[in-house]
């Protein structure tokens, strides 16, 4: 039942990771604009969309097998590269919220401003890949 | 053995033979293993599933990409925190103002080789030795340097770089290397004197030797891309996709044009590890130090040479001798020779006297990006050139040189156009 | 093994540091001070029903033309007194009649500076320098008083101008008060707005006619900073007894929360 419910998310998870790499590649197109809403923003860049299309599709590849060690595998390794992106997300925010652009350091607001809205598809699709830790050491076991 | 061989063939054979025959010999092996190896069945663990996925093409290309990309935002983000964040207001708002009031003699010969222009409003234009030379080596590639050969100890030390090599195994075939020569490409996006160094991997005299002239010519070092990050940051990747593309062209032709062969390695690919982060601290540290001993001093004294070049005349000389070249083929102004001159002893500081050229109104967007290409593909800088006699021998270097003035003036020439047509 | 259990703690530790930063930011919309550049603003005063709003530009003409006229030409750091005198006019009006418009019969300045440029922008803003009368209806009240207790006077520009050879960062002292009320405020400028030996030099090169090239280049570099400062900077940054503005206090508190609580979480994992 478990993994039944887990192949569900995962599933769903990667559709929509493939969605957001799919409108990312579309942004990042000459010619086009990048879309904004709310506190949701789709950067136009073609490489971060094709990266983040490949892990949604990897991501649903191996939902459908996640009991299998291989299904597992494939999620994993697309969860993998949406950190990787996410990761640079947050890299990039913490690095740009300490200086003031001054030579000295940001105030408190800047600092704090700097983790505002808008966000990018990675960085709300990262604490619901982490689910996969789960599923590994349910494998594992 | 011959016992057990006597017994596999049902004892029939009195005589012990001194040879076997091909087919014997697998039989005896098969006859051993047998005994001595156990047989099961190899359950699959989540890294071995991965690590296999990483080198299939289908899906080692994507995490490929994500991985540069990865490489790529980091170095991007470390560098500007430290330069656009500190060193820039620094070093442009504190520092220069007060060298520019406290040097004495201004206007004199050793103000202009020390401090540079007086009226300068940022280090990068005053391109003097304790303005430009400082603010270059500590405030922009020092934060490169770190930040390219910290992820490159990460990517090693996780065993992702062999994998990549694997990945590339059938695209570097096409030009007459193997896979493994992406470790010293990549290596040479930090500097290109390990890179030489790291080439002595491959097998034979063809393949190192167009390994080192495809380095020297086409991959540009870390601090080289540091300063063309601070300058064109919207134009880089354009640029080392132009770049890879003419390594790739020059390296099929010379890999038909070059007398040799070109062997299989075969190399070891280790199971992914975490990095343990003393060994990458250590690592990074070790690479670092090295290339702040060797280009430190480089970037100090090729700001002194080139100033005097500029003061005697030699620069304008030489810009007025090439300027029919340089305005007809390359498309670009002949000041830009004291840029060329500088690169045989710096890159960066090269790339960062042509950013100077282009905020003082003297260069075009477009005529910057092509210098820049210029700079990256026409010499080696004098600490790769002097690798280069030293791996190669004289007789090579001299090739290297050829194979580096046909590139020049073709992919210049290349670039020019390419800049034209796009209308930059 | 012990190190890899480190990174994987402090990767967790980042990552909730960063969303519980980022939901604070979202909720309590947070936003970027703007590098709001110091606008230098008008002193605006009433003159008998009619409101006038004087610019530093309108104030530099009038001391100009006056200086011209006394001396024949115009010392170099002048502009810099008239910027002082700005601000300080500025803050005092700012501070006594908080917000309300003075009068200009109303006013009264008292300055401790010996000097023809920043005397004649008071008098200017009172309506009592000389040539007013046909640019006034009312006038307040302007007057030297040095810090020994003496009052000057001789206010023509060409004795300020004697007497400006001797002052020092601690004549940079303005009282700006209502007539009618009594309400006083004092201004004074922070004795590191000037550099060090600033006075020193501008004693050599405006009066000693001895200065080097280098010392007259370094005094032009001096006082065009110092008159950058007048018309750059913050009040709290010129001015002695100000404070810098303090940020939102709910952010702060809600930063302090959060932190506390990772750094509690951290102990647990």
């Amino acid at each position: 039942m478990k993994f039944k419910l887990g192949s569900a998310y995962f599933a769903i998870l990667g559709v929509i990771t493939l969605a957001f790499g799919g409108l990312e590649v579309v942004t990042g197109l000459p010619g086009i604009e990048g879309l904004s809403t709310g506190a949701l923003e789709i950067p136009p860049d073609l490489w971060r969309g094709i990266i983040i299309f490949f892990a949604g599709a990897f991501i649903t590849a191996g939902a459908f097998k996640l009991r299998d060690i291989h299904g597992l595998g494939m999620s994993t390794f697309g969860s993998i590269m949406l950190w990787i992106i996410a990761g640079c997300d947050i890299f990039t925010r913490i690095m740009e919220s300490i200086p003031n652009g001054a030579g000295g350091l940001n105030s408190l607001e800047g600092f704090l401003a700097t983790y505002g809205p808008p966000y990018s598809p990675a960085l709300f699709l990262l604490p619901f890949s982490l689910v996969i830790f789960y599923f590994i050491k349910e494998v594992e076991k | 053995m011959w016992e057990l061989l006597n017994r596999e063939r049902g004892g029939k054979r009195k005589m012990p033979r001194t040879s076997l025959s091909v087919d014997e010999r697998w039989k005896l092996i098969d006859s051993i293993s047998k005994q001595v190896v156990l047989r099961g069945k190899y359950k699959h663990t989540l890294k071995d599933v991965i690590s296999d996925l990483s080198v299939r093409p289908m899906t080692g290309i994507p995490l490929a990409l994500a991985v540069l990309f990865g490489f790529w935002a980091f170095f991007g983000a470390f560098a500007g925190f430290f330069t656009d964040g500190f060193a820039v207001p620094a070093f442009d708002d504190h520092f220069l103002p007060a060298i520019q009031r406290a040097f004495p003699g201004e206007g004199g010969p050793l103000y202009w080789i020390f401090v540079g222009d007086p009226g300068a409003p940022s280090c990068f234009e005053a391109f003097g030795v304790l303005t430009s030379g400082l603010f270059v080596a500590f405030g922009v590639v020092l934060p490169a340097i770190v930040a390219f050969y910290l992820v490159l100890t990460i990517l090693e030390d996780t065993g992702y770089l062999p994998r990549l090599a694997v990945l590339v195994d059938t695209v570097f075939h096409k030009i007459g290397l193997h896979g493994f020569a992406i470790v010293p490409t990549i290596l040479s996006l930090g500097c290109n004197v390990p890179a030489v160094a790291a080439s002595r991997v491959l097998e034979t005299k063809k393949q190192r030797f167009m390994m080192m002239s495809l380095l020297a010519v086409f991959i540009p070092c870390g601090a080289q891309i540091g300063v063309m990050e601070e300058l064109l940051p919207e134009y880089v990747p354009a640029i080392l996709a132009f770049l890879f593309f003419g390594y790739f062209v020059t390296g099929a032709v010379l890999s038909r044009l070059i007398p040799g062969r070109s062997p299989e390695i075969l190399i070891d690919v280790p199971p992914y590890r975490s990095p343990i982060m003393k060994n990458v601290a250590t690592k990074t540290w070790a690479r670092v130090s090295g290339f702040i001993k060797m280009a430190v001093p480089a970037v100090l004294g090729g700001i002194v040479v080139v100033n005097l070049l500029y003061l005697l005349g030699v620069i304008d000389w030489l810009a007025d001798a090439l300027e029919p070249i340089f305005v007809v083929w390359f498309g670009v102004p002949a000041v830009t020779v004291g840029a060329l001159v500088m690169a045989f002893l710096r890159k960066d500081m090269a790339v960062g006297m042509l950013g100077g050229m282009a905020a003082a109104g003297l260069l075009t967007t477009g005529e910057l990006i092509t210098s820049v290409v210029l700079v990256s593909i026409y010499f080696p800088c004098l600490a790769t050139f002097i690798m280069l006699w030293k791996e190669g021998g004289v007789r090579d270097l001299l090739k290297s040189l050829a194979i580096l003035t046909v590139s020049f003036f073709v992919f210049g020439g290349l670039m020019h156009g390419i800049v034209a047509l796009a209308g930059v | 093994m012990k190190v890899g259990k480190i990174g994987i703690k402090a990767l967790v530790l980042v990552l909730i540091m960063f969303y519980a930063l980022a939901a604070i930011a979202w909720v309590t919309g947070v936003e970027a001070p703007e590098e709001e550049e110091f606008e230098l603003g008008e002193v605006t005063i009433e003159d008998n029903g009619t409101e006038l709003a004087i610019s530093i530009d309108e104030v530099s003409e009038y001391v100009t033309e006056k200086i011209e006229d006394a001396m024949g030409s115009v010392p170099e750091d002048m502009e810099m007194f008239v910027s002082g005198a700005y601000r300080a006019t500025l803050l005092g009006i700012s501070e006594v009649w908080e917000g309300e418009v003075p009068s200009r019969d109303d006013i009264k300045i008292v300055s401790s500076l010996p000097e023809p440029a920043s005397a004649l922008c008071f008098q200017y803003i009172t309506g009592t320098g000389p040539s007013m009368e046909n640019l006034r209806a009312e006038n307040g009240v302007f007057e030297i008083v040095l810090q020994d207790g003496t009052l000057v006077e001789n206010t023509s520009v060409q004795h300020l101008y004697e007497l400006s050879k001797n002052i020092t960062a601690d004549d940079w002292k303005f009282e700006i008060s209502s007539i009618s009320t009594g309400e006083s405020f004092v201004v004074e400028v922070k004795g590191d707005v000037f550099p060090e030996d600033f006075f020193g030099l501008r004693e050599k090169v405006v009066f000693g006619q001895t200065a080097s090239e280098k010392e007259g280049q370094e005094f032009t570099w001096e006082w065009s900073d110092i008159n950058d400062g007048f018309q750059g900077f913050e009040d709290y940054e010129i001015f002695e007894g100000l404070e810098e503005p303090a940020p939102d206090s709910a952010t702060i508190v809600a930063l302090i929360a959060v932190i506390l609580a990772i750094v509690i979480l951290a102990l647990i994992i």
